[in-house]
């Protein structure tokens, strides 16, 4: 904007100096042309010193006299003098009058304008040839007048295009910005929504050009939120549809006599029930705005001691011992079904990934603001490399493993985004795993 | 014992029917709902398993039309719905358990057996563990052949312990069952130190900051 209000101060600068230039030199032609309109048939030698006072009126008619007030200066106005000079020479270039008598070099007889050096000053020059009298007439100014003039006049328009410019750069800039805040509105009001907020934006604040694209836009949500919903849905149908038969798997896999077969169907029947879980879990991790997710308070302390009672007789089996070492002593807003799944994954890799007879420690601690919840083990550990690409869904450490889903710990760390925690994943100083869960004891409300 | 199965998934009938017959029980399985009701009715079951998702009458209607005509039968609800709400349903409606499919055949067999201790008392006067010989209803125990005095809470928990054999049970759960209002806060410790010291170390083990539980 200000460049091209630059521009424009440029622009019209060099049109006024061009201008200028037009009127001065249309003054010189007018003076030439009087002239030799005046001159009488013949000249004759005695007629020059009549002819010379006729010049001396002439010029002082066509000088032009500029008074320039300069107004932190009040009684030191400047005078510019545009001084005209006017010569009448032979056809061959001999003087014959002219009206500066201190003038003692003529112009070069050549018609039109010209720009020529007499006594060391640069003059504009224009002649013309008077066939009839064979004469040449020429009048000139001086250049260094002619362009200060100019310089003047092209100056003395800047300040007021600078102004106008700068009040119409400010007046789009706020009429722009006044224009705009209804659309700075509807962005600042999706950037602050969570990713799975699907609620239609509220259409009376808005301008009526506006509307229809704000409708559609909630169109779209209300979409994409049906779409989100039916995808739940079917997760969720998907996942109890098929946990009956597995029962039935189950069931009958107790019926059948011991042995590696029967080992190798219990532990893959027992996994896909894993499988089954962790997608419920999924798609019970729905939207805010599906209302679904019910926070309530959640003893913290004791319910770490129920899931690592439940997973206790699984550690025993490895020989490993657990234990929960520090409380919060107090509640958190959480929704408990979830919270649950969250220890019970954790624990459960812990157990499945680490060495026999290890000794599995799940840690409680609390600050003002949070408690945390580690949980460590002295197992293989996982690679530095490997660290952040554990949260993602279907990642498996060792894809040989055929008894993880790679899903516990995406479900883990959408559970705890869910609540406004934090988890992370380092090394237990001997080696192994060590996942810690930081939750916020006061749920933000959304 | 006799065991009424209300369940509509064939398969998942006769495995359990198969199962619980090989450990010992009497059972009647039935696959539609408003069977499942008459038959609740005209057989005398010691326990129910019974099914939400059934057909012609829903899980949740038996059980309260059950209840509602009187019947105190223990019911065990098996589902494939696992959410908290539907778990509380079941039991304001009068459900005694709650078994999220898939389950394990010996999960199942140990809910059923405590159900059915809890309407029925003891199957037997007499409870045998390792070294120890318990007759519940002189509320007395024997170590090697001794006769061991125990206090009310000792013997308690003692009992509570061995019904979940292998199972972890954490104070919360414990100081719930023994005490009826808040206890001191070590008083749970004193009693497990005291039954260490008259019937041995290693009876019960801890299972730090969690709980206790007696191996299998």
């Amino acid at each position: 904007m200000l460049l091209v209000g630059i521009g424009m101060m440029l622009m019209a600068s060099q049109k006024v100096s061009h201008e200028a230039e037009e009127v001065f030199d249309a003054v010189l032609v007018q003076a030439t042309l009087v002239v030799q309109s005046m001159l009488p048939d013949e000249l004759e030698t005695d007629e020059y010193e009549e002819g010379k006072s006729i010049l001396y009126e002439i010029e002082e008619h066509f000088s032009t006299t500029f008074i320039q007030q300069d107004s932190t200066l009040p009684d030191s106005n400047r005078f510019f003098k545009n001084t005209i000079a006017i010569a009448i020479q032979s056809e061959a270039g001999a003087p014959l009058l002219t009206s500066q008598p201190q003038k003692q070099t003529l112009p070069q007889t050549k018609a039109g304008f010209s720009l020529q050096q007499i006594n060391n000053q640069t003059w504009k020059v224009f002649s013309i040839f008077d066939q009839e009298r064979k004469l040449w007439i020429s009048s000139s100014h001086l250049q260094e007048t002619r362009l200060e003039v100019i310089k003047e006049v092209a100056l003395s328009i800047l300040p007021v295009l600078a102004l106008g410019t700068l009040i119409i750069c400010l007046a789009l800039f706020f009429i722009v910005k006044k224009g705009l805040s209804p659309l700075t509105k509807i962005s600042s009001n999706l950037q602050t929504r969570q990713s799975n907020d699907l609620q239609a934006i509220a259409l009376d604040e808005f301008p009526v050009e506006l509307k229809a694209t704000l409708s559609s836009l909630n169109n779209m949500f209300v979409k994409v939120s049906l779409g989100v919903q039916r995808e739940q849905g079917f997760t969720d149908d998907a996942a109890h549809q098929l946990r009956t038969p597995l029962a039935a798997m189950l069931v009958h896999l107790d019926a059948l006599p011991q042995g590696d077969a029967r080992a190798a169907l219990y532990d893959s029947a027992i996994n896909m029930s894993r499988l089954v879980n962790q997608l419920l879990q999924l798609a019970r991790l729905s939207p805010k705005s599906n209302g679904n997710t019910s926070f309530e308070s959640v003893n913290i302390d004791q319910l770490c001691a129920q899931v690592i009672a439940q997973l206790h007789p699984k550690a025993q089996e490895k020989q490993m011992s657990l234990a929960l070492i520090g409380d919060t002593s107090r509640n958190i807003m959480a929704n408990k079904l979830l919270l649950e799944a969250v220890l019970i994954n954790i624990l459960d890799n812990a157990i499945r990934y680490s060495s026999p007879s290890d000794n599995i420690q799940m840690l409680l601690e609390q600050s003002a603001k949070h408690c945390s919840i580690t949980v460590l083990d002295h197992g293989p550990g996982i690679a530095v490399e490997d660290r952040e690409q554990v949260w993602e869904r279907f990642f498996r450490v060792d894809y040989n493993d055929t008894n993880g889903s790679g899903l516990g710990l995406a479900i883990v760390r959408e559970i705890i985004y869910l609540h406004d925690g934090q988890c992370q994943l380092s090394e237990t100083e001997d080696g192994g795993v060590t996942i810690t869960i930081q939750l916020p004891i006061a749920k933000s409300l959304h | 014992m006799k065991i009424l199965l209300i369940e509509d998934d064939q398969l998942l009938a006769r495995g359990i029917t198969t199962s619980l017959k090989v450990r010992g029980y009497q059972i009647d399985s039935i696959l539609r709902g408003d069977h499942g009701l008459s038959a609740i009715q005209d057989l005398s079951a010691d326990v129910i398993i019974l099914d939400l998702n059934l057909p012609y009458l829903d899980g949740l209607q038996v059980l309260s039309q059950a209840r509602a005509k009187g019947i105190t039968t223990p019911v065990l609800i098996i589902t494939a719905r696992d959410a908290i709400a539907q778990r509380i349903q079941g039991l304001d409606l009068g459900a005694d358990d709650y078994l999220v499919k898939p389950f394990d055949m010996d999960e199942l067999d140990a809910r059923i057996r405590a159900l059915y201790r809890r309407a029925h008392g003891r199957c037997s006067d007499e409870l045998r563990y390792r070294e120890l010989r318990i007759i519940t209803s002189a509320r007395q125990v024997y170590l090697k052949g001794e006769l061991i005095e125990l206090g009310r809470r000792e013997y308690d928990l003692l009992l509570l312990l061995l019904d979940s054999k292998a199972r972890v049970l954490t104070r919360r759960q414990l100081e719930d069952s023994l005490y009826e209002e808040e206890p001191e806060s070590n008083a749970l410790e004193v009693h497990v130190h005291n039954l260490r010291k008259k019937l041995g170390r290693d009876l019960i083990n801890t299972v730090r900051g969690v709980g206790y539980f007696v191996a299998a």
